[in-house]
């Protein structure tokens, strides 16, 4: 990972950095997005238009302190820019919202791209471990995309169930991590998630 | 509250319920911990949406298109600063716009240009031509200056021209060669040529030329052997005085001839040889080594001629 934190010289392999790039932080950055569009479609093309501009103006690639960080600003920026063109719903013009994606924003930009994977790990690990109707409602809502009332219609059980599902779910899954996040913690001290 | 940041996280949350849910993020480092890691596992489990992959597929297909153009415009400006000054706009990339090209060449050595017909048009040094970047179905008129040597493509629907400030020249499809630097003159080296000045005009056959001298245009045949060494690289002298010999040089390498103050003109001696591709330099020398009678100093396009006592 360090090539995407500290690239000099030369003879930079544009080709590699731009995939790690893609490979590190093109999903999160694509969630952050979905989180003020609402539109996957929209999400993806302000992610791939931010890193066209960053290849487009790779020779001051090294002005940029940290890629993580300048990465979810710019995608911000670009939403905020799209909401405004489209005027989108009034949600987004409470202080209170800016202030929360704020804070989305900072965490996102300091989460390390391994903990990530780790994360992303432990997550599958933490879903095997869900109930069944759980897991199922789950996996349809979060990997297969579907909307609540399409699941509530596929599995025959009622929009409430889903929800409260999809919930438990959560829950289940937080207090997993939470165990998982102590567990480290008395293993070797300074972990953090 | 985990609730609520769901909802939060997944568009759902009124204005009111994002106020509230601030106000207890803000209550304490814990709630806002709590706040962050349920960031986080929202992240980790809708990641897996996106495809990176065919992401950065589409961004090498997007940025593959840009190296290309990018790259054929550093090769254009590369010519340009090697040989040749181009003036006015390119239209490749538009075909409905006809626009005028201009080529300089600023080198010593010849450049060609090849017209939208496929005729080739060589530039000596100094030399420029202008042409639309399509040529109309019935005629193809270009303009140049200078010392140019062209080869027109046969193609008699379309008559070719050439106008430079004094000449017209009309051909068919042939080859002849265009001086307008000091002396204005037309050779033909195959072919049947038209060229007017005003109202007079001569038709030229191959190895004919046409002078214009003091407004008026005198055709003759062609004994200039070395006319046309800027383009074919070839000096040929046989029994020629050395006056001419410097001449000859002078226009082919475009350079300066001048005397040591004790010979005041060229040596009486008459030069018989070959001379191809070759530099000022190697060609100075190797006369010197068949006239070893005369020296040659050779500086920056300046020859100095002196004789060895």
């Amino acid at each position: 990972m360090n090539d995407i934190r500290n690239i000099g010289g030369n003879n930079v392999d544009w080709n590699s950095f731009f995939q790690s790039v893609y490979k590190t932080y093109y999903s999160r950055l694509c969630v952050f997005a979905c989180g003020f569009l609402q539109n996957e479609n929209d999400a993806e093309e302000i992610v791939q238009n931010v890193i066209l501009k960053l290849w487009e103006q790779k020779d001051k690639i090294n002005e940029i302190e940290n890629m993580q960080a300048y990465l979810f600003r710019s995608v911000k920026n670009q939403c905020l820019n799209f909401i405004k063109r489209n005027k989108l719903a009034d949600v987004y013009k409470t202080e209170a919202w800016k202030e929360l994606k704020e804070l989305e924003e900072q965490t996102m930009s300091n989460t390390q791209p391994e903990d990530n994977e780790q994360q992303i790990k432990q997550l599958k690990e933490a879903i095997e471990t869900l109930p069944e109707r759980c897991q199922e409602v789950l996996k349809m809502s979060k990997f297969e995309g579907l909307k609540n009332k399409e699941i509530a219609d596929e599995l025959q059980i009622s929009l409430k169930a889903v929800e409260a599902n999809i919930s438990r779910a959560f829950t289940l899954i937080r207090k997993n991590f939470q165990k998982n996040k102590e567990k480290n913690n008395n293993d070797i001290g300074d972990f953090n998630l | 509250m985990n609730e609520l940041i769901d909802k939060y996280l997944s568009h759902e949350a009124t204005s009111q319920e994002v106020t509230e849910l601030l106000r207890w993020v803000k209550e304490s480092d814990a709630n806002k911990q709590e706040f962050t890691d349920a960031c986080s596992l929202w992240y980790s489990l809708h990641s897996n949406k996106f495809n990176s992959d065919k992401a950065f597929a589409d961004f090498e297909k997007k940025t593959a298109k840009k190296t290309i153009s990018i790259a054929l415009w550093q090769k254009l400006s590369a010519v340009a600063a090697v040989a040749l000054i181009i003036i006015g706009c390119f239209t490749v990339f538009n075909r409905n716009q006809i626009e005028n090209i201009t080529i300089t060449n600023n080198e010593l050595a010849i450049s060609n240009v090849t017209l939208p017909d496929g005729s080739t048009i060589y530039l000596h040094q100094g030399a420029s031509v202008t042409y639309p970047s399509e040529f109309p179905k019935d005629k193809r008129t270009i303009s140049a200056t200078g010392n140019i040597f062209c080869e027109i493509f046969h193609n008699e629907t379309a008559p070719f021209s050439l106008i430079d400030s004094n000449l017209t020249i009309t051909v068919l499809g042939t080859s002849f060669h265009v001086n307008t630097i000091d002396e204005t003159y037309v050779v033909v080296e195959s072919g049947k040529v038209s060229v007017a000045n005003g109202n007079q005009s001569v038709i030229l056959k191959t190895g004919e030329r046409a002078d214009l001298q003091n407004g008026t245009l005198i055709a003759s045949a062609n004994t200039d052997v070395n006319l046309l060494s800027w383009k074919t690289g070839i000096l040929k002298f046989s029994n020629t005085p050395l006056s001419q010999v410097y001449a000859d040089l002078a226009r082919h390498y475009h350079c300066d001839f001048t005397y040591a103050t004790s010979s005041t003109e060229a040596p009486q001696f008459n030069l018989t040889g070959t001379y191809q591709d070759m530099t000022l330099q190697e060609t100075l020398q190797t006369i010197e080594l068949t006239i070893p009678q005369v020296h040659y100093d050779y500086n920056d396009s300046q020859v100095r001629v002196s004789i060895r006592k």
